[in-house]
């Protein structure tokens, strides 16, 4: 799977091919999930209540500047709470069950979106809850000065968030009209000189450099960890290694082509997003699947309609192979930042054992940002978080290659990440005052459990 | 209803690249073979008596580390692989008792002592080896002990032979990359050994750095030498292929406890090694100056490692 070159000397780069392949519509589900959050959006708040009956894209939660999620089905909320969300944390949902005509609200179609003032363009945008920075006049003023920097760059990501995964890919071919509206629209909301970067696959950079006019085309390498999303916004924003709140803090703007294309979408129709593409991959699926599903909708149906199933000790992943989160639940919802669904096999599921390090060093020389992966990670084990965040861990930025590499199959990005949480943990915690602040190193009697005693423990919480 | 499956959970990466450390060991082991089979057939059924005898002992203490602290350590087979070192290392004529002192020492105190796998500072048969020579020097002089053996070449050790008699006339490059030297049982395979080192390197089952900068700092040092004084100091040749040098390299220095992991550090490490090496054997009382070299040189391998790029960490981009 890893293309190693003779001797190493370019480091680990995992191909990132893809073909858009074949892309079906699936049917409406019974019932969604639609959990409340919106990237790079603040808290939204529910406006609809248990019992009542919702149109197919009615509102139901939003944001006070706007930013709203709509019902993906048409049908009753039947369920107002907090449920667990695709990285396991807790996070309130809304649930739809569906009934009745599934039928859609008014449309707002604007005359020609070509033509619209930038007043029309957002006012538009703004009754279809669409998350943009920018906002009609009167919006604006009822919430005060802004104080997210005015957007000087807008970067939309052409290039997958991780291989196996075709979703943008989708909208730089056969879902092109949909992006070129997006595309033309931020042009017109952002700044006259702002300036429109769309990055694209490396091997379609040239037959599409004339099709995206007033906008930037970029090449990406079709490699993993190069073409990660956050490499990438570093790039354009001319840094090492940047996050997309601090880029946005920088006046970036960072979108998805599929966020693009969606604001296109709801341009054109008059209608809000309320659909997801999802990249399906099995080792039962000859060749990965694209689906246009709806937010919300659960794995269990996205399974079933691809004529999947799986059985204990089968590992279901949202994302792909390298960022996908583990579920434990059927019920999961596809969120916005979806992009795939992986299964995994028992017999593929990758077990990371307790073997100690080898000081090989092939995570350390993997890591695109340049991390001591494995004194890190070393630190890390024995509960030294703070020298392992002083070592650079936070640099991380979760791409997967250390954890690929390693021999000894020990769980090396994760214990980054688990040094990382513990010292942001510690952070926070020292910032409400908390007393027992220095006690963020694990109890005293902390040792790597031998499998005897994992065993042991197994069996006690049985 | 019908009970959900229980699904396997854990967090991201999800991906392997299949390799494994059982693979890494195993791959050494088969490329020791070769030199260790060489060495058999050069010195007869002694050898394979001194090879055997120290992989059983050696899997022996190892398998009695393991009960004592209840975990598995034979599964990756590296003591296998250092038990064959260390046999490789000492001569045919070694006596029984010498060879389960020595593999006592490697997993006892080279191994276990420091922590394990991954957390030694020195190669242990390396170590063990060292321990050995200082303490029965008699015992491992192979001009002594392999009297009995009818040899086409001179019976003293290349080093011992420059350092005692000032002359390396004996001992053409060819000759000595055939391993006709006296020796070890299998560190004097030169070719044998450093083609099996340039397939592990290929497969990059060793680091391919620290030893082509070895052979690097040795033959540059030895040649500085003999441009000083060509009379007095042998070239690069004689120095890369007398004695264990191409072993130390390919197997010893390799060992990824003891070496850097950074790329500029693993050149540097092998160069100073190399350098030590040549100094140790042209100035020190020792003419196998490698087995020193490296010892020292691995103590200075955590210092040597912080030699290493700053990581990337997360800025604000400039408005």
């Amino acid at each position: 799977m890893t293309n190693r070159r003779l001797f190493g000397l370019p480091g680990f780069r995992v191909p990132m091919t893809g073909s858009p392949g074949e892309m079906r519509k699936l049917a409406a589900p019974v019932r969604v999930r639609v959990p409340l959050s919106l990237p790079g959006q603040p808290r939204l708040a529910a406006c609809v209540k248990v019992g009542d009956q919702v149109k197919l894209g009615q509102e139901i939660a939003s944001t006070l500047s706007r930013a709203a999620l709509h019902a993906t089905i048409a049908g009753d909320v039947a369920r107002i709470g907090m449920s667990h969300a695709v990285n396991g944390r807790e996070i309130q949902t809304i649930e739809i069950a569906a009934s009745g005509v599934q039928e859609w609200i008014e449309a707002r179609v604007l005359g020609s979106p070509a033509k619209a003032s930038w007043e029309e363009l957002t006012a538009t945008l703004a009754g279809l809850g669409a998350a943009t920075p920018w906002k009609p006049k009167a919006l604006q003023e009822s919430l005060g000065e802004d104080e997210a920097p005015a957007v000087r760059t807008v970067v939309v990501f052409g290039c997958e968030r991780e291989p196996g995964l075709c979703v943008q890919r989708h909208y730089l071919i056969g879902g092109r009209p949909d992006l070129l509206a997006g595309l033309a629209a931020l042009r017109s909301l952002a700044p006259e000189s702002a300036r429109v970067i769309l990055l694209v696959p490396a091997s379609l950079h040239g037959s599409l450099s004339a099709e995206f006019p007033g906008c930037e085309l970029r090449p990406v390498p079709e490699c993993y960890p190069d073409a990660h999303w956050r490499l990438q916004l570093a790039r354009v924003a001319g840094v090492g290694n940047t996050t997309m709140a601090r880029a946005r803090a920088a006046g970036i703007l960072a979108l998805s082509a599929e966020e693009a294309a969606l604001l296109g979408r709801s341009l054109r129709e008059g209608l809000p997003r309320t659909s997801k593409l999802v990249t399906v991959s099995s080792k039962s699926l000859r060749e990965p699947l694209t689906v246009e599903t709806v937010l919300g909708a659960p794995v269990e149906h996205l399974l079933r309609e691809a004529g999947l199933s799986v059985s204990a000790g089968d590992r279901i992943l949202l994302g792909g192979r390298w960022q996908g989160h583990a579920q434990f639940d059927l019920q999961a919802p596809v969120t916005h930042e979806t992009d795939g669904l992986t299964i995994l096999a028992a017999d593929e599921v990758v077990h990371r054992g307790e073997h100690p390090c080898l000081n090989c060093g092939r995570c350390t020389r993997a890591c695109p940002v340049r991390i001591q992966v494995g004194l890190v990670a070393r630190h890390a084990e024995f509960g030294l978080f703070q020298e392992a965040y002083a070592l650079g861990a936070h640099a991380c930025i979760e791409c997967g290659l250390c954890a690929q590499v390693c021999p000894a199959r020990r769980p090396v990005q994760q214990l980054v990440r688990f040094a990382v949480l513990k010292c942001e943990d510690c952070q926070v915690r020292d910032r409400e005052g908390d007393p027992d602040v220095l006690d963020c190193k694990l109890p005293s009697d902390h040792d790597r459990p031998s499998a005897p005693r994992a065993e042991a423990w197994t069996a006690e919480r049985r | 209803m019908q009970r959900p499956p229980l699904l396997s959970v854990a967090a991201a990466p999800h991906i392997h690249d299949g390799s494994s450390v059982r693979r890494i060991y195993l791959w050494q082991l088969l490329m020791l073979v070769p030199a260790a089979v060489g060495g058999v057939l050069a010195w007869g059924p002694g050898a394979a008596r001194v090879l055997m005898l120290a992989i059983g002992a050696s899997v022996l203490c190892e398998a009695l580390v393991a009960r004592l602290r209840g975990r598995d350590y034979l599964a990756d087979f590296s003591v296998v692989v250092q038990g064959l070192m260390l046999g490789m290392l000492l001569h045919a004529e070694t006596p029984w008792w010498l060879i389960l002192i020595g593999a006592a020492l490697m997993v006892f105190v080279g191994k276990h002592f420091f922590g394990g796998q991954g957390s030694y500072p020195f190669p242990p048969p390396l170590l063990s080896y060292a321990i050995l020579l200082v303490s029965w020097p008699g015992q491992l002089d192979v001009a002594r002990r392999l009297v009995a053996y009818d040899v086409s070449f001179p019976p003293i050790a290349p080093l011992t032979v420059w350092r005692s008699f000032g002359t390396t006339g004996g001992f053409p490059p060819g000759g000595l990359l055939l391993g006709q030297q006296m020796g070890g049982v299998g560190s004097s395979m030169v070719l044998l050994l450093a083609i099996g080192g340039l397939i592990l390197m290929l497969g990059r089952y060793i680091p391919w750095r620290t030893p082509l900068a070895y052979l690097a700092g040795i033959a540059l040092s030895a040649q500085i030498f003999h441009l000083v004084n060509s009379a007095a100091y042998p070239g690069p040749l004689f120095h890369l292929f007398s004695g264990i040098a191409v072993f130390v390299a390919f197997f010893l220095i390799t060992d990824f406890s003891c070496t850097p992991v950074n790329p500029v550090a693993q050149v540097i490490y092998g160069l100073a090694t190399g350098f030590l090496t040549v100094l140790i054997r042209t100035l020190g009382v020792w003419p196998e100056g490698a087995v020193f070299a490296v010892l020292l040189m691995s103590i200075a391998q955590p210092l040597i490692d912080k030699i290493h790029p700053q990581p990337v960490v997360v800025e604000v981009p400039a408005q």
